[in-house]
């Protein structure tokens, strides 16, 4: 008996693999050859030209990349940035749909302004903000100098590193707290309502219902999305490189180095660095969390 | 067993598609459609108006050669060089680009560019055909040909409202110290008055005009033997003199649409901008205050740009053919005046004949301007540019101004108030890096 179900076993493994094997294959070509390749790139010195030979150059590209401090600028402000707008547009996501989470009048109106931000196209809100923290006509420095009165001369909004970094964080969160919102309302929706009942009439705090059932609810969600955003904001270049040049995060450095100086071969070897680094923060991240969820 | 038939049959079926989807594209849609060829001209004419105009050229073309297809590819100004990049990085660059020359020396560089098929265009045409400054500054390093074909010029300088001037009894500046004066009796920001619109942005704009001070002060990024000469006394007064001048600008990073708002609406009487604003002021109604001069310290310097054609290296004979009727069609005097009429104003001629057409001459939008032709001429006489020095035109600048060293610099010392000894030692390094 055992032996025939071995036997049905490994007949159902491979066809199983038979079944995966289009999607195997099209990981393979989508993430995989392009992976591989950059790993090549890497190791080159490429010419913009494809007709020209490449030259095999070792770990050059790497040993410059670790050798220039504006590598690290960039490294350490990426950190800085990605911490800030995941953090606070994850709690920001989170508070909101605990808060909303009720039948209220206006309810489809308040969510539709929550995710506009969201929905909007990138390039729109940014031209928006460029316009509004214009230095010449921007309706912050009508706000800041006519109406509050807190200075007689305006900041250079965008022009100042910190000032632009905290403008576009600002923004950063703006936009992407909805997605967390979205996600954490989901899964509050379909939450048992009986639960907090229970807990109600057993006299329990609003911080206890949130540890003892919210929480755990949410969590599996909470890592996705913290996990997603990291990445995406981690990489993030549309949003910064047109909203101002005084924050250097890597998205930028890295399209500086690929586009202005045309060294595909160091912008690769950043890639790649930029990938193994970001790949063990996930990994520490959910490792983590599942530990905490063992314990 | 037949679900398991079925199934492996529908894996079968979805990989063969994934597979077609790998495939190359068929020769029908990449070259030529049975006897026609097929070649795309990539330009910048992303306005409604202007792409109908390079269309109608392309059908004229079209009906003459009717072995030709030609598909005009208009990309965003901003996303230019980078998709010259990409597509070239690729091996599918457009049959016919266009490029002002810094972009041409950077894909003559990168061997973009068929530079023999480009000198065998302008010999058919004749040399003596263009005028000389727009052939000076698009000859290859060697001087043996061109890093494009050259079609038509934009020049820079400052545009000074006269009549708003008049109204202070103060006369058009000639010299940098005249230019200041003036900047500095309008400049009134509380009332939305700036003495002068300056960019200072970190752009390619920014480093255009600042190149006119430098030049102006004999300061350069090369010498004659391609030794960089960024730090020096001569480029540091320049980057000095810009400070101070920006400091009756607008303030913070300005771009090409804080200049052109300021001037054309009258909150400032002076600007340094390219004949592109023609059109602008034009319609804002003060066409006959407008004088156009030169920063002048040691000599006049204008900025420019030669908008070329460039013909894309690596095709096969009948694409390189078809491109190079093409790009001849172009320099027809009736097509070149039909290219020059997207803008009027805007752009200007670099084909003698052209000037003297009453196509060109008389058209209405043009008329306004016609009491600035011997200011413009002069702007083209006085033409200089960054790394073109000694009779030589380093290729090499193109890559220094993608990089943007100049305009970071500029941006430091102007809005950031960085040390400008520092950061002319800092550029002088970049762009020595860079070299190497």
């Amino acid at each position: 008996m055992s032996k025939k179900k071995k036997k049905l076993g490994g007949s159902d493994t491979k066809f199983a693999m038979l079944l995966l094997s289009p999607s195997i294959l099209l990981l393979a070509l989508l993430i995989g050859y392009p992976l591989i390749y950059n790993i090549v790139i890497s190791c080159q010195d490429v010419p913009l030209n494809p007709n020209l030979p490449s030259e095999f150059i070792g770990l050059k590209n790497y040993i410059e990349v670790f050798k220039d401090p504006e590598f690290y600028k960039s490294v350490l402000v990426t950190l800085s940035f990605t911490v800030v707008v995941t953090g606070i547009s994850t709690l920001l996501g989170l508070i909101l749909s605990i808060f909303l989470n009720r039948p209220f009048f206006g309810k489809k109106l308040v969510n539709s302004i929550i995710i506009l931000s969201y929905v909007v196209p990138a390039v729109c809100l940014i031209f928006t903000w460029r316009y509004m923290f214009n230095n010449i006509y921007g309706i912050m420095n009508y706000f800041v100098i006519d109406v509050l009165g807190i200075t007689d001369k305006a900041p250079l909004w965008f022009d100042q590193p910190a000032i632009a970094f905290i403008l576009v964080s600002i923004f950063a969160i703006w936009k992407f707290f909805p997605y967390a919102y979205l996600s954490f309302t989901a899964i509050l929706q379909s939450m048992d309502n009986s639960l907090y009942e229970a807990a109600d009439i057993d006299g329990a705090t609003s911080w206890e219902k949130f540890k003892v059932i919210t929480y755990p609810a949410i969590k599996p969600t909470l890592v996705t999305v913290v996990s997603l955003r990291t990445i995406w904001v981690f990489y993030i270049y549309t949003e910064v490189y047109l909203l101002t040049k005084q924050v250097n995060v890597l998205g930028v450095y890295l399209y500086d180095m690929a586009f202005a100086t045309h060294d595909f071969g160091k912008a690769a070897a950043i890639s790649i660095v930029l990938f193994v680094f970001i790949f063990a923060l996930i990994m520490l991240i959910r490792k983590k969390v599942l530990k905490v969820e063992e314990d | 067993m037949k679900k398991r038939l079925i199934s492996a049959l529908l894996i079968t079926a979805m990989t063969a598609a994934m597979a077609a989807g790998c495939g190359k594209e068929s020769n029908e849609s990449k070259g030529s459609e049975g006897e026609q060829v097929k070649i795309q001209f990539m330009h910048m004419q992303v306005e409604q108006e202007r792409q109908d105009a390079v269309q109608a050229l392309i059908d004229k073309f079209q009906k003459a050669n009717p072995d030709i297809i030609v598909e005009s590819v208009p990309v965003n100004e901003d996303d230019y060089d980078s998709k010259i990049a990409t597509q070239g990085g690729n091996g599918e660059l457009a049959a016919v680009v266009e490029y002002s020359q810094d972009q041409a020396k950077t894909s003559v560089a990168n061997q973009f560019t068929d530079v023999d098929a480009v000198k065998e265009v302008i010999d058919a045409k004749g040399e003596d055909a263009f005028y000389e400054g727009a052939l000076k500054v698009t000859k290859t390093e060697d001087g043996a040909s061109y890093v494009g074909v050259p079609i038509s010029s934009w020049i820079q300088g400052i545009w000074v409202n006269e009549g708003m001037l008049k109204e202070k009894n103060l006369s058009v500046p000639t010299t940098w110290e005249e230019v200041l004066a003036v900047a500095e009796a309008f400049h009134d920001p509380g009332n939305q008055m700036y003495g002068i619109a300056l960019p200072t942005s970190d752009s390619a704009f920014t480093e255009q005009v600042f190149s006119q001070f430098a030049l102006s002060n004999g300061a350069n990024v090369f010498d004659g033997s391609k030794g960089v000469t960024i730090d020096t006394p001569e480029m540091k007064e320049a980057l000095e003199y810009y400070k101070s001048l920006a400091a009756f600008s607008m303030p913070g990073s300005t771009e090409v649409a804080d200049v052109n708002d300021a001037f054309v609406g009258k909150h400032a009487p002076m600007a340094m901008y390219s004949t592109y604003i023609l059109g602008n002021v034009k319609k804002a109604g003060f066409a006959d205050d407008l004088t156009l001069v030169l920063p002048n310290r040691k000599t006049e310097a204008a900025y420019g740009c030669i908008i070329v054609l460039g013909i894309a290296a690596g095709m096969d004979e009948a694409k390189t053919e078809a491109a190079k009727k093409f790009v001849s069609f172009m320099l027809e005097d009736e097509n070149n005046v039909d290219w020059l009429n997207m803008a009027p104003g805007g752009i200007q001629p670099v084909i003698k004949s052209v000037d003297e057409m009453p196509e060109y001459t008389d058209l209405e939008e043009r008329k306004a301007y016609v009491h600035m032709t011997e200011e413009i001429a002069n702007a083209v006489a006085n033409l200089q540019l960054f790394g073109a020095v000694d009779g030589k035109n380093f290729t090499e600048m193109g890559d220094v101004t993608n990089t943007g060293v100049i305009s970071k610099m500029i941006n430091n010392v102007v809005v950031q108030n960085a040390d400008a000894a520092a950061e002319l030692t800092a550029a002088q390094a970049a762009v020595e890096k860079l070299m190497k």
